[in-house]
């Protein structure tokens, strides 16, 4: 095995940006006080967790080339599901989340269901899924749902695992859950297959992968991700609430600004679960860092059109130069020793 | 039958796959959204009749078409970006909120001058959207949500995230004061004190979208960039441009329901105009224009419009509330959606 | 290499973004206070140190200086509308519940004896948490977090009171704004606790989740005090003290106008605040039940919640026109802006002058709509007294003196001939 040289130009820092993100913000974060104080940065990465599982569900979609509107609401109704099902029925909590768990399964199928067999565009039909599952929300609980005076679970989940280090127990299984679907979709063959469909899904097909199987899969480990999230994030922040993120930064357009500043491409067939989780743990840095709502609005947009501007711009020279002369374009390759 | 239909004249050689078209399908393809609206308006009579109301009383029509009114008016501009085949402009909210924004900032400068600056603020924003997306190819939906994210930003962080009214921004002036009433009234004029003037603006914005997009040779470039951008390209037509101005008109149609949302609530915000994305993208995909465009019309649209009202307007009188109207909807919504993709993809269009 | 350009390009941005958030962040206005607070936390341990007595001298410098602070500020300090901003606050005691909460819940919802719960804090004071204890060393110098629910006009009146009363009795404060997000403002609360301030006032997004929130506070050992919105009897456990307009009690003082303007008969439909929250509760089920108790005759034909968008309610209350004809004689609003914008253009469009509208208030459109008649009554809820009563019941607890749990702001039933008196509007 050759281990590759890294060389710091400007291509590794592109593709790293997500981390240099990171950086900066924690360097930003050495100017304010009480920044990185133990209980500061256990709050920090706790309240940040939720979008994180958003960002993975949303990042496993748009690699498989779909979008999944639905991350948000799945999320939501999860926790209404999980506490409701504790204080109506009393089951107990790993119980709920296993059922929370299912739903989003469900969601998930027939999301895949709507795109693979009816043929719906998915970002219509993870529309037309969204205001189905608002409804549905309003219809099982028109009101919030907490977890009532009982606060083991609750504490459990706000506590740090292990003495020491700031990391809330709900962070630390969020990051778990993250690696596992990194290591899925780099090494198995169907987290492969989802990469080979977003990226060109008629080769896929022709090369024998059941396309219409891995896009399902897609939608399901998306949607069943951010319904266990959405579940334990219910639990730890103690209530659910139907109307979470119809103000303010929306948790959707978070998600969607962290997998862009993480470099998957949208188009699908690129991207790093990783990445967006480092760029939502930067973000999630980010939002503490500013004490206003709109300036954490107006950075969060700021960076997020800078990195769209930057990608639109490379692919536009990149095209400008093969649409004109492909020839040419190959021989300054071979010139400068990439081809 | 399909031995009749297919007069292949070697016998040999029967083409076995079904070749025949529903002929349903076919009505609905040419038809498509009014006869779902015929078929609301029919189910609500009945079921205002059993309630023992008029469905057709002057005060529901009124109702139903000044709820739509605001969105119409985006839809009319909206339905050009969708046709592009650039799918949706997520923008909408800000820039209904920017265009409100600007008409209350700038009321001081009189009535006329200031609606001029909320529509060019529209269309400014229609240019930034119309470069990005015409001349650097960005991703449609990716930067205009990115956009709006930024316009958000901008008008939270400039504003404070305060509400502007327009009376408190006019100046202690007479001029400025009746510049304010005006703009208040705009959203609360009834022509012949029976059809209000936001439902005359959204029919008269109809006409015109009807008109560049039949008559216009900008309309007619549209078609052919909708259907295929890069045959539009090799015939010689100035794709750039044709995009651009799909976002101007988009963008412009937008600032104008901004603006009479702005006059409605009497205020200006930069929450005016939430939600207004996916709503107005609903009416449109309803009218039977397709997501990856080249597909649909103005007056399908207009359907579109009607039928999302009229169908509040039945959920409303079944007795729904309102959170359990939005599961109907959706599954309307994907039902008429997925007629439409079927319909289609049977007549080999999609 | 143009890629390679690009790419610095793209960082040299993110550089400046992180300056930008480094810069924005010390030139935030906390900073300068946080750093008073400081200096003040340390000046009397350093006295301390030097004698024996300085610490109870000092501490009672400041308290003196605090209380004339105190009663100058209460005096001189005015509304827009030209009412005391610091008055003291109404408290009342809670009557005896029907029941358990379980028992209450299955009533009908016309009962008002199910609302109980809703509408008392009643909560069970032998579970209270332990309270930080009053440091009765004055308000001077101290350091508030106020963390409210959203950007509001209504928000915007009441942060701008709250820094006004603030600043007169010495004490210094930062506004947090979470724009409507309930876990925007667990974080909020979480970085609030973080920066250690002398308390933390909160207006819950959410009277559920609030339990959580002040629970979170007072276990880290900071007061927590609960202003405007009410929040569950079970939350009152972790709450220092609730100060806030009493919902209920207003919105019954504007049905029973409501019902002897109706002369006991005809049909009320009820438009609702935010499903959830507690105006959703006082402002719907309040006259409901006051109705149902008084003017027996008094039929309620919906319920519906169409939020705050003009023109939805418009659509709403047109199909209701449309529905219920003349039988509808009323309608109460949990909002007087633009819900009551959009009531009264329907109203307008259909000739239905005849339709009484009542709304909470108290806002420049509602005054206005008042005025003009459309809007027959409102009730009176002052958001500067609101901000004001927070202020000081803030300040009397860091003063020690004993304070209330439960204290209300005090209100009125507003109609044309009155109107005059609250007017010009706070927001």
């Amino acid at each position: 095995m050759e281990r590759k040289k890294i060389k710091i130009n400007g291509s590794f820092l592109n593709n790293n940006r997500a981390y240099l993100f990171l950086l900066i913000v924690l360097f930003a974060g050495i100017f304010r006080n009480n920044f990185f104080t133990a209980f500061n940065i256990n709050s920090v990465t706790g309240n940040g967790s939720l979008v994180m599982w958003l960002g993975l569900g949303f990042t496993i979609c748009l690699i498989a080339g779909h979008m999944d509107l639905t991350v948000q609401y799945v999320s939501t109704l999860a926790a209404l599901l999980c506490l409701g099902l504790h204080s109506r029925q009393g089951l107990p909590w790993l119980v709920c989340i296993l059922i929370a768990t299912c739903m989003g399964v469900l969601v998930g199928l027939i999301n895949g269901f709507l795109v693979t067999k009816l043929k719906i565009h998915s970002f219509i039909a993870t529309l037309g899924m969204q205001f189905v599952l608002r409804g549905v929300m309003y219809m099982y609980s028109p009101e919030e749902q907490s977890i009532g005076r009982d606060y083991t679970a609750n504490e459990a989940l706000n506590g740090a695992l292990i003495p020491g280090v700031p990391f809330s127990l709900y962070f630390l299984i969020t990051t778990l859950v993250i690696v596992i679907v990194m290591i899925f979709m780099r090494n198995t063959r169907t987290g492969r297959n989802i990469y080979m469909v977003g990226g060109n899904l008629e080769t896929a097909w022709l090369a024998g992968v059941k396309s219409n199987q891995v896009t399902t899969v897609a939608f399901v480990l998306s949607s069943s991700c951010c319904a266990l999230g959405g579940a334990l994030n219910g639990i730890y922040s103690g209530a659910a609430n139907i109307s979470m993120g119809e103000k303010g930064i929306a948790p959707l357009m978070i998600a969607l600004t962290a997998t862009i500043i993480g470099g998957t491409d949208i188009a699908g067939g690129h991207g790093s679960v990783l990445n967006t989780y480092i760029s939502l743990v930067a973000v999630a840095f980010l939002r503490a860092l500013f004490k206003k709502t709109e300036m954490q609005v107006l950075v969060i947009a700021i960076i997020l059109i800078a990195c769209i501007c930057y990608e639109t711009i490379a692919q536009y020279r990149k095209s400008k130069v093969l649409g004109t002369r492909p020839n040419l374009h190959q021989e300054y390759l071979k010139e400068i020793g990439k081809g | 039958m399909s031995e009749q239909v297919n007069n292949n004249p070697n016998p040999a050689k029967v083409d076995t796959r079904k070749t025949e078209i529903n002929k349903g399908i076919i009505l609905f393809n040419k038809l498509g959204i009014w006869v779902i609206v015929v078929a609301l308006v029919v189910m609500g009579m009945i079921i205002a009749m059993v309630n023992g109301g008029s469905f057709f009383g002057a005060s529901n029509v009124q109702s139903i078409l000044e709820a739509v009114a605001l969105q119409g008016m985006v839809c009319s501009g909206l339905i050009y970006v969708v046709y592009a085949g650039n799918m949706n402009d997520m923008s909408i909210p800000l820039t209904m909120a920017m265009a409100g924004m600007m008409t209350v900032q700038s009321i001081n400068l009189g009535f006329p001058i200031a609606l001029a600056i909320g529509l060019l603020s529209g269309v400014c924003i229609g240019l930034i959207n119309g470069f990005m997306i015409g001349k650097l190819k960005a991703n449609p939906i990716i930067w205009t949500w990115g956009f709006n994210l930024l316009l958000s930003g901008i008008i939270r962080v400039v504003w404070g995230g305060k509400q502007l009214y327009a009376d408190s921004v006019a100046a202690d002036t007479e001029y400025a004061q009746n510049a304010a009433n005006t703009f208040y009234s705009i959203s609360r004029t009834y022509i012949g004190g029976v059809i209000s003037l936001m439902a005359i603006v959204m029919l008269v914005l109809f006409a015109i979208s009807w008109f560049i997009h039949s008559k216009t040779s900008f309309g007619q470039k549209l078609k052919l960039v909708g259907t295929s951008y890069e045959a539009a390209r090799f015939s010689g037509i100035n794709c750039t441009k044709v995009v651009t101005m799909s976002y101007v008109l988009c963008s412009t149609a937008a600032a104008v329901g901004g603006i009479f949302y702005a006059a409605l609530r009497k205020t200006a915000s930069y929450e005016n105009g939430t939600g207004y994305d996916f709503s107005c993208l609903t009416c449109v995909l309803l009218g039977g224009t397709l997501l990856g465009g080249g597909q649909g019309s103005v007056v399908g649209t207009l359907g579109g419009v009607l039928a999302y009202g009229i169908l509040n307007n039945i959920l409303s009188w079944i007795g729904l509330g309102t959170y359990t109207k939005y599961a109907v909807q959706g599954v309307v919504f994907l039902a008429i959606v997925w007629i439409n993709t079927y319909s289609e993809r049977k007549l080999g269009k999609g | 290499m143009k890629r390679k350009s690009l790419a610095i390009l793209l960082s040299a941005v993110m550089v400046v973004a992180g300056c930008l958030a480094g810069c924005g962040s010390s030139g935030d206005d906390s900073t300068p206070a946080q750093t008073q607070e400081q200096e003040q936390k340390s000046e009397p341990a350093a006295e301390g140190g030097d004698e024996a007595e300085a610490p109870a001298e000092g501490g009672g410098s400041n308290l003196d200086e605090s209380l004339a602070l105190f009663d100058e500020a209460v005096a001189t300090l005015m509304t827009t509308d030209g009412h005391p901003m610091l008055a003291p606050g109404v408290t009342f005691d809670v009557p005896a519940a029907e029941g358990t909460a379980e028992e209450l819940e299955a009533l009908d919802d016309s009962d008002s004896a199910k609302w109980h719960f809703y509408e008392y804090l009643d909560w069970d004071e032998s579970q209270d948490a332990e309270f930080p204890a009053s440091p009765a060393d004055g308000c001077k110098g101290k350091h508030v977090i106020m963390i409210v629910h959203g950007a509001h006009a209504w928000t915007t009146c009441f942060s701008e009171a709250f820094e006004q009363a603030c600043e007169a009795v010495g004490m210094t404060c930062d506004i947090y704004d979470p724009n409507w997000d309930q876990s925007t403002q667990d974080g909020y609360i979480d970085q609030a606790i973080n920066e250690q301030p002398d308390a933390i006032g909160v207006i819950p997004v959410s009277a559920d989740h609030a339990a959580q929130q002040f629970k979170k506070i007072t276990d880290a050992g900071i007061p927590a005090f609960c202003v405007n919105t009410t929040v569950n009897a079970d939350a009152m456990n972790y709450v220092m003290a609730f100060t806030g307009p009493n919902d209920w009690y207003q919105m019954r003082t504007l049905a029973d106008s409501l019902g002897e303007a109706m002369n006991g008969e005809g049909g009320v439909a009820y438009i609702t605040h935010n499903v959830g929250g507690s105006p959703y509760y006082a402002r719907c089920y309040g006259p409901l039940t006051e109705l149902a108790e008084k003017y027996p005759n008094i039929k309620t034909l919906d319920i519906q919640s169409p939020g705050f968008e003009a023109a939805a309610v418009k659509q709403v209350v047109a199909d209701w026109i449309t529905k219920h004809g003349d039988d509808l004689k009323a309608i109460v609003l949990a909002d007087d802006s633009d819900q009551a914008i959009g009531t009264v253009e329907a109203i307008k469009a259909a000739n239905r002058s005849d339709i009484l509208v009542v709304a909470a208030g108290i806002s420049k459109q509602g005054a206005e709509l008042v005025e003009s008649g459309d809007l027959y009554m409102m009730s009176y809820q002052s958001c500067q007294g609101d901000a004001g009563l927070a202020v000081r019941t803030m300040a009397e607890y860091f003063n020690g003196v004993d304070i209330s749990r439960v204290s209300y702001i005090g209100t009125d039933v507003i109609n044309k001939d009155n109107v005059a008196d609250f007017t010009p509007c706070q927001w």
